[in-house]
């Protein structure tokens, strides 16, 4: 099958656009889901705070983390945001002492959140994205300045998830228009920019075969093609021509020499 | 038949493509790939970045909501349940204060009342407080638990009623910018800069490459053809199956040579059977003199002739391979840090130099034996044996569990990176002539710079999104893309055998080129330049930028500017010192460039740290760009010179030897540094070297040159 030197060069710029917008779209969706949930974070950053600072309020009275009743607020927070699951207090073992979910108390939280709060525990709070949840945690410190545990909310990733897929949909959809149209630019550009130099080759090839068939083509016949702007080649030309018409002359020539017409 | 070999020789010898007018179709065909990449990726990116702050802004107000809520609560406890008058609160102003300096993308709280105006309020812009009296003017208080946002100016205001005893006193208005999203999701345009310039550097190594292979260099070999056919030397066709308007041209061309050549043939043949038939032997004599004239007039071949590798067909590979390699330079000082024992047996800074020390040490050995087996192995096959090592090298460092092991695995590499470089070398110096030696340098140096500019980029993102291990498989899989390439385009490449048989073995070669004042000049240049390269570069700016809380992200971008800087100036100064032929000039004007912009680093304290540091990129970018061609140019240069002594690629060898030594020495020179003084002192007493280094460089040179002056004047 032919396909054109214009054809093939084109078709190179393809799968570098395609590959470039790709990583774009990749990179600017992350930034997005990362955007999303950073804000996410900081508002239940702030709610999380706000419970901390109850109990600390508390702890500085004297009183022992886990004999605080905070039951109650825990619920309160939760239920006036539907997108908490859960607000859990746990101490520096990892057990939940206080929770918006009754039946968790006394439970161990994963190791990921412990670890996660000894190595934020200078930071005012840390987060963690689970499969189906997000977490943020503050730490929690007595009035000498320990630590003595976390405040930890859990919730829903259903918002971030389908911000990201509404997104990715929209992303999807307008990039590939967007790549679409670019691609067929680029490609009719190129075999624009590339037809002048295949009409040279063309006419090139056209040239030689008539000079090749017709040995006797006179010279200001095939300099006029206006497709050729290589000087070269009509000097390469000549050169062909002036060869055949000099073997001619000079095979005549011989064979007068021989026939003795000539001395 | 007439053979005339030695036309046919000339017409392969000069192997860089001629200027033709096809160049001006690459270079428009060049900047048509650029210029559609750059338009599309800034217009999918503007769509993007506008879609997404629509989708951030009721996020952002969410926040407002619950942080409205928290406060209006409170100051509702304080003047409901403890009795104090809103009007009379006491401390609210700093109150507001710390909730805003915790919540940065919160922008201002008042509370305002419908008599009394602003009762309290922080970093409310006049403008906005103005408005916020007319709203009050115009809707005074909303019902109990209510709250309603509207926009205000370029903010939105969340208003909060606060109620006492079920009586409305006040509105406490919560503001929020959506400044604060564009300047989050801002970001990611330097995100994208980098992607776009990454995807423009690819773009133009593949067009490159394309057009190279199949426009520039066959019709540079046509042009050649065409010629000497207008001297008439017909002497050779070209060897070319390709089904488009090129191949149909050159088959048109090979027919009608073939069928000048079988004319001429004939033509001879009679001329021939006319001398021999002719009894007289005057006229006999004529004819052979016709003979003559007709053999010195024309050449005529029925050889085909094979397009000859170029030192240019090397590049692509080899910028894959730098590509893959540079992918981990702008993170790995920090990978290398969660891999430190608890208690390690060296300092912390030489625990984290040891790994990069020890892969320039394996990279060193390497160039050692690399030097004899280019010879007996050729180029193409040393660059896929270095391949397979990187390869093995960067699945080991993925799957490394200890410190150990990593060095291990990055040993490997070393060894993989030393063979490819001298593979590459050599291959230059095989391919390139006395001419265009400059323009085949500005090709390898060009490779590594082009990889330079996309490697800590892409690493930086991938790392900070896939994960730090993750990136040296997508290494390997680049290293994969690399060998492949090289395999496609180099192979055949045979063992190859010095013409002349170099006398000199051992340490012989080491001697007489260290007798060599100009050789002794360029490795101090060499060794500084490499130093700069491995100390501040790969080491210092990773762990500096991270000090001063860059992410992988930036630190990759900002050491892409060195590449970027590179790859735009290395072609321009190569090709202007080819042309006046003043390479050491070039050396040490780059050598003061890049010192001095080390020293630039001690201005931190007047135009910020970062700042600083960035001159002090951008200055090494343009000392070593003045520096690597030139130098070498001139390298090649000697290694021309000592040919029928020393076999090419032994010089090769040394001089790359003696250069890794800058190498070796950089990181574990950082290192020491940084342990006894500041990050800042440790740049600048490398800058201090550097220029220590172009002295000793310059008084070198002289001593070269003083003996061949008192020559001239004897």
């Amino acid at each position: 099958m032919f396909f054109g030197f214009a054809f093939r060069t084109a078709l190179v710029l393809i799968p570098i656009l395609v590959v470039g917008i790709t990583i774009t779209s990749a990179l600017s969706l992350h930034k997005f889901s990362q955007t999303f949930s950073t804000l996410i974070n900081s508002g239940f950053e702030f709610v999380t705070g706000e419970v901390r600072n109850g109990i600390q309020a508390q702890l500085d009275l004297g009183l022992l983390l886990k004999n605080l009743e905070i039951a109650q607020t825990l619920e309160e927070y939760q239920i006036s945001d539907n997108q908490i699951l859960s607000i859990e207090v746990f101490d520096n073992h990892g057990v939940v002492l206080h929770s918006s979910d009754s039946s968790s108390v006394s439970d161990l939280v994963p190791e990921e959140w412990v670890n996660s709060w000894r190595l934020n525990s200078t930071n005012s709070s840390w987060a963690l994205q689970e499969r189906n949840a997000g977490v943020v945690g503050v730490p929690i410190k007595n009035n000498l300045g320990q630590d003595v545990g976390a405040v930890v909310l859990r919730y829903s990733r259903n918002l971030l998830d389908q911000n990201i897929w509404n997104q990715t949909r929209h992303l999807i959809t307008v990039n590939s228009i967007a790549a679409l149209i670019t691609i067929l630019v680029a490609f009719f550009s190129a075999m624009f920019i590339l037809s002048r130099l295949c009409s040279e080759y063309r006419s090139m090839g056209k040239i030689m075969d008539i000079v090749r068939t017709n040995k006797k083509t006179d010279t200001e016949e095939v300099q006029q093609d206006k497709n050729i702007r290589t000087p070269v080649f009509h000097q390469f030309i000549s050169m062909v021509l002036a060869t055949n018409r000099e073997m001619d002359l000079t095979i005549m020539k011989a064979r007068s020499l021989d026939e003795g017409k000539e001395n | 038949m007439i053979q005339n070999s030695e036309t046919a020789r000339a017409i392969n010898q000069d192997r860089s493509p001629a200027p033709t007018p096809q160049k001006g179709f690459y270079i428009r065909l060049l900047l048509l790939g650029s210029a559609i990449m750059l338009l599309s990726q800034v217009i999918i990116s503007w769509f993007a970045l506008d879609r997404f702050e629509q989708a951030l802004i009721p996020q952002l107000n969410q926040k407002a909501v619950a942080v409205g809520t928290a406060l209006g609560s409170q100051i509702t406890y304080a003047s409901q349940e403890l009795g104090i008058p809103i009007n009379e609160l006491i401390g609210v102003n700093d109150f507001f204060q710390s909730t805003l300096d915790s919540n940065p993308d919160l922008q201002y709280l008042a509370i305002v009342d419908l008599n009394e105006g602003v009762l309290f309020q922080y970093n409310t812009p006049q403008g906005v407080i103005n408005s916020l009296m007319g709203e009050m003017q115009k809707q005074p208080y909303g019902s109990q638990g209510s709250h309603f946002t509207e926009e205000i100016a370029e903010y939105l205001d969340s208003r909060f009623p606060i109620y006492v005893n079920g009586n409305p006193v006040a509105d406490l208005h919560v503001g929020v910018s959506t400044e604060n999203i564009r300047r989050q999701l801002f970001t990611i345009v330097f995100e994208i800069i980098a992607v776009i310039m990454v995807s423009m550097v690819v773009t133009i190594e593949i067009l490159n490459l394309f057009m190279s292979r199949n426009i520039l260099a066959p019709t540079a070999h046509i042009h050649r053809v065409f010629e000497s056919g207008s001297r008439g030397k017909f002497t050779s066709r070209l060897a070319m199956r390709v089904r488009n308007e090129f191949g149909i041209m050159v088959s048109s061309l090979n027919r009608l040579l073939y069928e000048l050549e079988q004319r001429y043939q004939d033509f001879h043949f009679e001329l021939r059977e006319l001398r021999d038939a002719q009894i007289d032997p005057r006229i006999s004599q004529k004819i052979s003199i016709i003979i003559d004239q007709t053999n010195n007039r024309f050449g005529f071949s029925d050889r085909f002739s094979i397009l000859e590798k170029t030192a240019t067909q090397i590049r692509m590979p080899f910028f894959l391979f730098i590509f893959s390699e540079e992918m981990s330079r702008s993170f790995f000082p920090l990978f290398v840090v969660g891999f430190i024992p608890p208690n390690p047996a060296l300092s912390y800074e030489l625990m984290i130099s040891m790994p990069i020390t020890l892969f320039m040490v394996a990279t060193f050995l390497a160039t050692l034996v690399a030097g004899k087996w280019t010879c007996r192995v050729g180029c193409s096959r040393l660059f896929i044996l270095g391949i397979a090592f990187a390869f093995v090298g960067y699945c080991g460092t993925f799957l490394a569990d200890s410190y150990a092991e990593l060095i291990l695995w990055r040993c490997l590499n070393g060894v993989g990176y030393g063979l490819i470089f001298n593979a590459c070398e050599t291959w230059i110096a095989l391919h390139s002539k006395e001419s265009n030696r400059g323009h085949g340098a500005s090709a390898y140096v060009g490779a590594i710079f082009a990889g330079y500019i996309c490697g800590p980029s892409l690493g930086g993102m991938l790392a900070e999104y896939v994960g730090q291990d993750t990136t040296f498989l997508i290494s390997a899989g680049l290293a994969i893309v690399s060998g492949f390439a090289a395999y496609r385009l180099l192979a055949s490449d045979p063992p190859f055998h010095q013409d002349l048989s170099p006398s000199l073995t051992g340490l012989e070669p080491w001697k007489v080129l260290f007798g060599n004042s100009r050789f002794v000049s360029i490795v101090f240049t060499a060794i500084a330049t490499r130093t700069t390269l491995s100390a501040f570069l790969f080491f210092l700016i990773p762990l500096y930028l991270n000090e001063l809380g860059h992410t992988t992200i930036e630190i990759g971008q900002m050491m892409m500017l060195y590449g970027g800087i590179i790859v735009i100036g290395t072609p321009g100064i190569s090709r202007l010192c080819d042309r006046i032929r003043r390479y050491f000039p070039a050396t040490v004007a780059g050598a003061i460039i890049s010192g001095v912009g080390l020293l630039f680093v001690l201005t931190s304290g007047l135009i910020g740290e970062s700042r600083a540091v960035l001159v002090s990129i951008v200055a090494v970018g343009l000392g070593h760009c003045l520096i690597l061609a030139p130098q070498y140019a001139i390298m090649q240069k000697i290694v021309y010179e000592h040919r029928e002594q020393i076999e090419r690629s032994v010089s090769i060898s040394i001089y790359r030897f003696v250069d890794r030594i800058g190498l070796i020495i950089g990181p574990i020179l950082a290192a020491l540094l940084i342990q006894t003084t500041s990050y800042t002192n440790a740049i600048a007493a490398i800058g201090l070297i550097v220029l220590v280094a172009m002295a000793f460089s310059v008084t070198f040179a002289n001593r070269q040159r003083s003996p061949v002056k008192s020559a001239v004047k004897a």
